[in-house]
């Protein structure tokens, strides 16, 4: 059965600071590339920007991944059309390899925070956004991907877990999951949870790509900044992730505090030496799994 | 509820009974995580966008006057970066020279922002005889302040402005469309302007690329496609 997504290999956040070097000299130690959807779609009356050119340029030679932050798909207001449209305009322009935005809501009345804010886990937060899931997926054509966003409170009284919210999002849109690792940890950590118990419960062949970043140490509780390295703990559970769901497109997001390109490169590095690692011992077990069957062939 | 304490930047008592109690973080202290990002969120894309503004005016009221504005505006467009548009509207009824850097900065921001044309005829290619049409580059933007109409413009990346009277200014909008030759000479015909002023603007415009000649099949949102 063919996988319902194809691993892309390691990508990374384009940012401005590094686009010059995506424009010059188009860097080998990644293969697609990760853009903010909302910094490149035109504007209400302004229209393209001269960013959206570049964009177009540097497609030529990498795969882009549209991630949004404002389609504000567990709101209560309805999607907002213009919203829509624009992204549309910019997809068929950029022909994007993935399309993303978040299991949050950033606003309501049409004003907007401009932040991933967590959602109840009830059966009509549910319920609403799988039907605005559907509707995007109507209205564009194709398929996207749900994040799990990092979260700082819960709601009481839910009627499940985020990660059985998840799923059943997964399945009813039938859509996919943009697995942030990081996401995963600063929430197990703001709200005291097992994180590889949720990531046991993710349906592997969702995923459809996982986001890597670093975050801040508050003293009780974790921030999602990127602004740093991933965390030793974050690589971990990356480690363990791979022997769940095998290797996935994989990227690093920096937003903060960005490094020169030739020090986000070493952690880009790393993530494909992980997945090495992974494939030649994984390939041993197999073997040594092979060797000691009584049906072993070599 | 929870949008309206995140806006007002006020708790509210009923949000903390729906909120789960999760020590050792208290309710409140989850509650102000999302507040402060909030408020740093539009500060900072403020603040980015307005250095020139903020020196004028000082820190303290610059710091006042965005707080002030973040509490009776909030954001409601999709893209963070149009939120300081509405900024320099708010700044309308503050000193007309705080509203004029402001807007300024704004043009700046515009003019960086705007694409470059994809079909750009050269003077060669016009000498040759290639038909063509003239209009506003997309980096130029022209505004009417307290006092002048400005116009900024786009040269090798850098951002010039230029102080144009009212005439003038009534045909730079002119160029907001596309213009051929034979409107020109329909102007210059019904006597609207004479041909050597209009020569002399198109010349001095033409230097600073505030227009720029396309050719006739071009349309200004022509873009590069990978
Ligand atoms: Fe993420």
């Amino acid at each position: 059965m063919n996988p319902l997504f194809k691993d892309l290999g390691v990508g990374v956040g384009l940012r401005p600071a590094h686009r010059s070097i995506f424009l010059e000299s188009p860097p080998k130690s990644v293969s697609w590339v990760e853009v903010v959807t909302e910094n490149y779609m035109p504007w209400e009356k302004e229209g393209w920007g001269k960013s959206f050119q570049m964009l177009s340029r540097i497609r030529k030679n990498f795969p882009v991944a549209l991630h949004g932050v404002s389609l504000n798909l567990g709101s209560v207001d309805t999607l907002d059309p213009h919203y829509l449209f624009r992204l549309k305009q910019l997809v068929n322009q950029i022909e994007p390899v993935i399309i993303s935005d978040h299991l949050a809501w950033t606003g309501i009345n049409g004003e907007t925070l401009h932040d991933l804010l967590p959602l109840p886990y009830t059966q009509e937060a549910l319920n609403n956004i799988i039907f605005k899931i559907d509707q995007v997926q109507n209205y564009l054509g194709r398929r996207i991907l749900i994040e799990n966003p990092s979260s700082y409170l819960e709601f009481k009284n839910p009627e499940m877990s985020e990660v059985e919210f998840l799923k059943q999002v997964l399945k009813a849109a039938d859509c996919g999951l943009l697995l942030d690792i990081n996401n995963i940890y600063v929430s197990s950590v703001n709200h005291g949870f097992n994180p590889k118990e949720y990531l046991k419960e993710i349906p592997g062949d969702r995923v459809g790509q996982i986001h890597l970043a670093g975050h801040s140490d508050q003293g009780d509780h974790l921030i999602d900044t990127h602004d740093a390295p991933v965390d030793p703990k974050v690589w971990d559970l990356y480690n363990y992730s791979l022997e769940l769901f095998g290797v996935k497109s994989t990227m690093l997001e920096r937003d903060e505090k960005i490094p020169e390109w030739s020090e986000l490169e070493i952690e880009l590095l790393n993530i494909g030496v992980i997945q090495n690692e992974f494939i030649k011992s994984n390939r041993t077990s197999d073997l040594a799994s092979r060797i000691h069957s009584p049906s072993a062939t070599l | 509820m929870l949008h309206a304490s995140i806006r007002h930047q006020q708790p509210y008592d009923e949000l903390f009974e729906v909120i789960k109690e999760a020590p050792p973080i208290s309710s409140q202290k989850r509650i102000d995580i999302y507040r402060r990002a909030y408020q740093i969120r539009l500060s900072e894309c403020l603040r980015e966008d307005f250095t020139d503004t903020c020196q004028k005016m000082g820190e303290v009221a610059f710091e006042k006057i965005i707080q002030m504005y973040i509490d009776e505006i909030p954001p409601k467009t999709s893209q963070l970066a149009e939120y300081s548009e509405g900024f320099v509207e708010y700044l309308k009824n503050s000193s007309g020279d705080v509203y004029e850097t402001a807007a300024k900065e704004w043009m700046v921001i515009l003019s960086q922002r705007a694409q470059e044309p994809l079909y750009k005829l050269t003077s060669d290619q016009i000498q040759m005889g290639e038909p063509y049409l003239i209009q506003l580059h997309p980096a130029t933007q022209i505004k009417k302040l307290v006092h002048t109409t400005v116009v900024s413009y786009r040269l090798n990346e850098e951002i010039f402005f230029l102080d144009v009277e009212a005439s003038e200014s009534h045909w730079i909008v002119y160029f907001r469309e596309p213009r051929s030759l034979d409107d020109l000479k329909g102007l210059i015909g019904k006597g609207e302007i004479l041909e050597e002023e209009l020569m002399n603007l198109l010349f001095q415009w033409m230097k600073k690329e505030i227009i720029y000649c396309l050719p006739p099949f071009a349309k200004q949102n022509d873009f590069y496609r990978f």
